[in-house]
Order: C-alpha cells, then structure tokens, then sequence
C-alpha cells in the first residue's frame, strides 16, 4: 500500500505541474484554470493509473483513491461561500454540479470495488475525515502567487496524506 | 474417521491433517479411500480468477497425495488460462467413474483412479461464464447449469434413450462469449485481504 500512496502522489504532483503549465499562456482566470487542469488530469490519470501501471509493472497498483481526493476537493472549497444568496446562478449550479459529481464518483468507486473483488478499497471511502483539516487550512491560504506556489503543494500533500491515512486506519481497524 | 460403535468413552485421535484440500464454493468426494477434489490454492473463489489451483487425488486414511493436476500458478484472465488444467470442479462419483464439471463449463469425465488420473472424455458444455454449481445425476443423465443456462446431457447406454427423446449435439448447446472485463480493467493479481481459514 505504500507503493500505491507514492504512485498517488505522483500522479497529483504530475496533474499539479501539468495544471500550472496550461494555465500559464492565459492572463485572465489563470488560477482557475490551472485548478480545473490539475483536478481534470488527476482524474483522468487516477481513473486510468490502476489499468495502465498494473499492466505496465506487472504488479497492482491502485490509484482510484485519487479520483476520491480529487473531487472531494472542490466540496470543501465550496464551504468558502458564506453567503449563498450572493452566488450567481451558474455559481450556485457549479457547485451542485461539484457535489453531484463526487456522490456519483463515490458510489462509482464502490460498485467497481465491489464488482470486481477488491475487497478492502471501500476504506478509503472514510479518508474525506483525514483529509478535511488540511484542505480547509488550504482555503485559508493567502492569495498571492508565491505563497500559493509553494503552501498548495505542500498543504496538499499534507491533505493526500491524511486522507490516504485514514482510508489505512479504516482498514487496519476493520480487519 | 468416526467408527459406527463409538460409545462416547472411547478418545478420538487425530490420524492426519493437512491443507491440501481447500475446497471453497465445490465439494470434494470420497470413493473407495480416496478423496477427489479440489485444492483452491486461496483462502476464497475470485470471478476474475477463471482457474487457479489443483485437482488433487489423496489417500483417505494417510493423507497421502496420489495425483495432482494443475500448477496452482496464479493467473488472471480467461486469456491466460491453461486450457489442459481442469481446475476447479465439482464432481460426483458414479459407475467407476467421476462425472466433473469444471467452472469453465466443461464436462468431464473421469476414471477412479487412485494411480493416475484418466481422462475418458471432455467436452465444453456450457462456456463463456463461471460454472460454480455441481453438478447433478440422475437416470443417466446429468443435469449442468451455470447463471444464465441449464443443460441435460445423456451420459447412459444410447439404447436405452427413448426414440422419442429429442436431443442436441453438444454443437448445438448455445455458447456464450465471456466477456472478461474484470481483467480488462485490472490485468494483475490484487492484493487481498481476507481473514485466513480456521485451522484445522
């Protein structure tokens, strides 16, 4: 399982450094456009990494829990709002269309558990807990470029780690 | 064993133990001091796994392995699957003989011998799916199912089958393709964690 947190964690680090470089070129909302790169291709790679690494090294890695991490991050990024009323419809839309996306993910991320025999990888379902301190340390961050540069990563990894923690405990406490 | 006297003072001694029969969803059967069956090699049937452990044939009274077919090697995938080894099976015992059907769906048929193991005949029956169902005998005919489909297949004197039975060729039998996504998706062997077996 070790090997499964650093493959992991590569693939956020790669989805992170790919997110920053697309979102380079462009001068207005390029924050936002480096986040929506980074969760999109962590998804993706997430989504991708157990077929393709395990068939790659010949030994099973599982990478699905990053798919979790990554849409869980934008629901707690949604708790910023305080006032909802002051959203605009296609904000308030967002972030049903956020929240949707995660329960979806979620019970995705069982069903395949369950359909195709892993047994114990529902676990990681409990790893929101782990993560939820760091990621709300993280939307504290003050907003200036270098700052960011430097905290979301590191807060970030902080954030896997506890989520990942978590999912871990839940095992070693279930078994 | 249990002897049919047994008076309740009498100590039950242990003669052997031993592991090498981990049946799980089939069971093994004893004819004559033998015990035909099925070692899983694991602690639990997987679907991705469409064969994986050893038929085996051990002494009933020493524990002492007679045969063994397979190589219990750990695979995934139908694609990877040994088409010679027989596998998992459930088996009944019948006229010197051992009526098995496999989980690959085939039927096959075997001669009780404690020396070697003899293959009298095999045909693939009911393909495409996992077959974990024994199978079933009666009046010479033995009833084989799977999840989707049910299939009677004559194994008696052609003789004595009525003229009036209509009957198919195995050709006949409607195969399905197994579509093995589950390998597709995850082409290694995971890592389970299962709670061990009892000891015996």
């Amino acid at each position: 399982m070790w090997n499964w947190y650093c493959v992991s964690l590569r693939i956020l680090s790669v989805a992170g450094l790919l997110g920053f470089l697309l979102g380079l070129p462009f001068t207005d909302h390029r924050q936002q456009i480096q986040i929506s790169s980074y969760r999109v291709i962590a998804f993706f790679l997430g989504a991708l990494g157990t077929t393709l690494l395990s068939q790659y090294q010949q030994e099973f890695y599982f990478t699905w829990v990053v798919c979790l991490y990554i849409t869980f991050e934008p629901v707690i990024g949604m708790l910023r709002k305080r006032k909802k009323d002051s959203l605009s419809v296609s904000q308030k839309w967002g972030e049903r269309l956020m929240l949707i996306v995660f329960l979806a993910v979620c019970v995705l991320y069982f069903l395949m558990c369950k359909r195709l025999s892993l047994v114990f990888e529902w676990t990681f379902l409990s790893g929101f807990l782990g993560a939820i301190p760091f990621l709300l340390i993280k939307k504290k961050l003050p907003d200036k470029p270098l700052g960011r540069l430097v905290g979301v990563p590191v807060i970030t990894l902080f954030a896997f780690t506890g989520f990942y923690g978590a999912g871990v405990a839940m095992l070693i406490w279930g078994y | 064993m249990i002897p049919e006297d047994l008076d309740g003072k009498e100590k039950l001694q242990q003669v052997w133990t031993s592991r090498s029969m981990s049946n799980d969803v089939v069971s093994s059967v004893l004819v004559n001091n033998t015990i035909y069956g099925f070692d899983i090699f694991d602690v639990q049937s997987k679907t991705q796994r469409p064969s994986r452990g050893m038929l085996r044939c051990i002494d009933f009274l020493t524990g002492e392995e007679k045969w063994s077919q397979g190589t219990g090697r750990a695979r995934r995938g139908s694609d990877k699957d040994d088409p010679e080894e027989i596998g998992q099976c459930g088996m009944i015992a019948a006229d010197g003989k051992l009526i098995v059907f496999n989980e690959r769906g085939e039927l096959i048929l075997l001669k009780q011998n404690p020396d070697e193991l003899e293959i009298l005949a095999r045909s693939s029956i009911l393909s495409g799916e996992l077959s974990w169902t024994p199978p079933a005998l009666h009046r010479g005919r033995v009833y084989l199912r799977n999840n989707s489909r049910a299939v009677c297949v004559y194994m008696g004197d052609p003789d004595l089958l009525k003229t009036s039975q209509k009957t198919l060729t195995v050709a006949d039998v409607p195969q399905s393709r197994y579509q093995d996504l589950d390998a597709w998706i995850i082409p290694v062997e995971p890592e389970f964690m299962f709670d061990v077996p009892s000891k015996a």
